[in-house]
């Protein structure tokens, strides 16, 4: 079980992800969301989940730039509407990287990554 | 130090030159210097074609022919050297009399009679018959002048004597005739250059006018270039959220697909047509806005002001979308709330205003960050002119202020 924080500038992709998500209750639980990186990186500290849904362009803080200033590392997937941060991401050690919007099939292999 | 001379490109003979150093000898070789000879005599040879040979010939045998009997005739004149000499002061005055009469037939006849006649060879016709009428109209008061004056009588008297002089009893029957001819022959030259003159300048307002639609043209296709395309990433980033709202919302789903499809209408319509009405540009605005509104949530509140009596004025398609774009890209979308977007469009004297503000972060100094700025500004350069503004305020009330002339567009036609 991952204790999980969804993070999106965007209320309608959290929603979607949620429902999305709502699929594999057994693996992931949603203890809370963050709609930019500063609120992310406060989140993050005080909670220390084990995986998190990150978004990349958010306005204060970019993804990448909150991930540099965490000091506690979770499990990352990326979920960006944008494909050209894919060789980042994956310098970036994360789990994956998921193009928005999300298809149903492949949130379940990412799922079947994490649970490896 | 060893200096390379650069080959001459601009001189024809670049191809067949070989590169010197300057330290060597610099007289060329003698070949090289033979084949520049060539080509210099074979540029020369094409500009002469037969043509102009012949005329050339023609004109300047004629031209000093003519010249020199003017200079004996004109010497004689100043210093008789004869009785005959001062009586060819007739001559004179004759000569005068017929230039002055050919040139009044041919202004007559190209001011009045020209135009009725279509054919050419009737025009060159009925010109002698009238030159021709006029000549003798001429003679008759030639004649009139020898019966009136007793003291210049004389002079006349040789003039008479002179025209109807018979050479041989076989020859020509009077050369008074052959004096009729060059006078006709005159005005036929002259008039033949005249034509050609016309011709030409049809031909250079045909060009001209050729020239203007082609300068026509280009502005429509720099338009059309400059025509902005619906981003894809907006498109990219709408079908997003629509996807979300489906399930959680239906009907605002339905709602932001209805926008999206106003919205692409609008850019993949009628694209012959570059300009609309504002009513017409803010109902872009309006589906825009409202899409992003979705995406956004509270982040984002926006107004449109329009002062009233402005709606069906004509401006460019896309004006004013893009700009508005640039205030979600670059300003609403780096702030997390209370974001505002407020587009105003009023009249100032004679010149319609646009003002589109937004509170996100102020406009960079340079502007970089494909602000697509420039490709507006060029729009409006094509269209008005220096006639139209564009402005950037970046105080406190950030916006970008457009200004342009209310007349122009409704009296072009592009």
């Amino acid at each position: 079980m991952f204790k999980t924080i969804l993070i999106d500038d965007e209320p309608l992709a959290i929603s979607r992800l949620k429902r999305l998500l709502s699929h594999y209750s057994a693996v992931i639980s949603i203890i809370d969301e963050a709609h930019n990186g500063q609120e992310g990186l406060e989140k993050i500290e005080a909670q220390k989940p084990d995986l998190i849904f990150l978004d990349i362009e958010m306005p204060l803080m970019t993804g990448f730039e909150m991930l540099a200033n965490l000091s506690y590392m979770p499990k990352v997937i990326f979920s960006t509407a944008y494909d050209q941060y894919a060789i980042r991401a994956f310098e970036e050690n994360s789990v994956d990287y998921l193009l928005k919007p999300i298809e149903a099939e492949r949130l379940e292999k990412t799922i079947e990554k994490l649970k490896k | 130090m060893n200096l390379e001379k650069a080959p001459d490109v601009s001189s024809r003979t670049a191809t067949n030159n070989v590169v010197i150093p300057a330290t060597e000898n610099t007289r060329p070789y003698r070949r090289e210097r033979n084949s520049r000879f060539r080509t210099g005599f074979k540029n020369a040879i094409n500009r002469l074609n037969p043509q102009f040979v012949l005329y050339t010939f023609l004109f300047a045998l004629f031209l000093i022919y003519g010249l020199n009997s003017i200079l004996y005739f004109s010497l004689e004149l100043l210093n008789p050297t004869s009785l005959e000499a001062e009586q060819n002061k007739a001559v004179f005055l004759a000569n005068l009399t017929t230039g002055f009469s050919c040139f009044v037939s041919l202004i007559i006849f190209i001011l009045f009679i020209e135009r009725f006649l279509s054919k050419n060879w009737s025009k060159y016709t009925i010109l002698i018959v009238f030159t021709y009428c006029m000549l003798m109209l001429i003679r008759l008061f030639q004649k009139a002048f020898y019966l009136i004056e007793n003291d210049g009588g004389k002079y006349w008297a040789h003039y008479w004597k002179i025209m109807s002089v018979e050479y041989n009893a076989s020859s020509i029957s009077s050369h008074g005739t052959l004096y009729l001819v060059i006078p006709m022959i005159a005005v036929c030259v002259i008039f033949y250059n005249w034509q050609r003159s016309k011709d030409l300048d049809r031909k250079i307002s045909e060009q001209e006018y050729q020239l203007l639609n082609l300068e026509k043209l280009k502005t429509k296709a720099q338009l059309n270039a400059l025509e902005a395309r619906i981003n894809p990433h907006f498109l990219y980033n709408s079908l997003n959220s629509i996807t979300g709202l489906i399930h959680d919302n239906p009907d605002k789903a339905e709602e932001m697909t209805i926008q999206l499809s106003k919205l692409f209408r609008a850019t993949t319509g009628r694209s012959d047509q570059s300009f609309h009405s504002i009513a017409e540009e803010l109902d872009i605005v309006k589906s825009y806005l409202s899409i992003e509104q979705m995406r956004f949530g509270d982040r984002l509140k926006y107004s449109i002001h329009l002062e009233s009596g402005l709606e069906n004025i004509k401006i460019p398609r896309f004006l004013l979308q893009p700009i508005v774009e640039n205030a979600i890209k670059h300003g609403i979308s780096k702030i997390t709330e209370h974001g505002i977007i407020e587009v105003r469009i009023t009249k100032e004297n004679d010149l319609i205003v646009f003002q589109i503000h937004d509170n996100g972060p102020a406009f960079k100094e340079d502007l970089s960050g494909g602000y697509g700025l420039r490709s507006i500004s060029d729009k409006l350069q094509l269209i008005y002119g220096n006639q139209a503004t564009l402005q950037i305020e970046n105080n406190d009330y950030k916006s970008i202020i457009i200004k342009v002339p209310m007349e122009t567009l409704d009296k072009m036609s592009v």
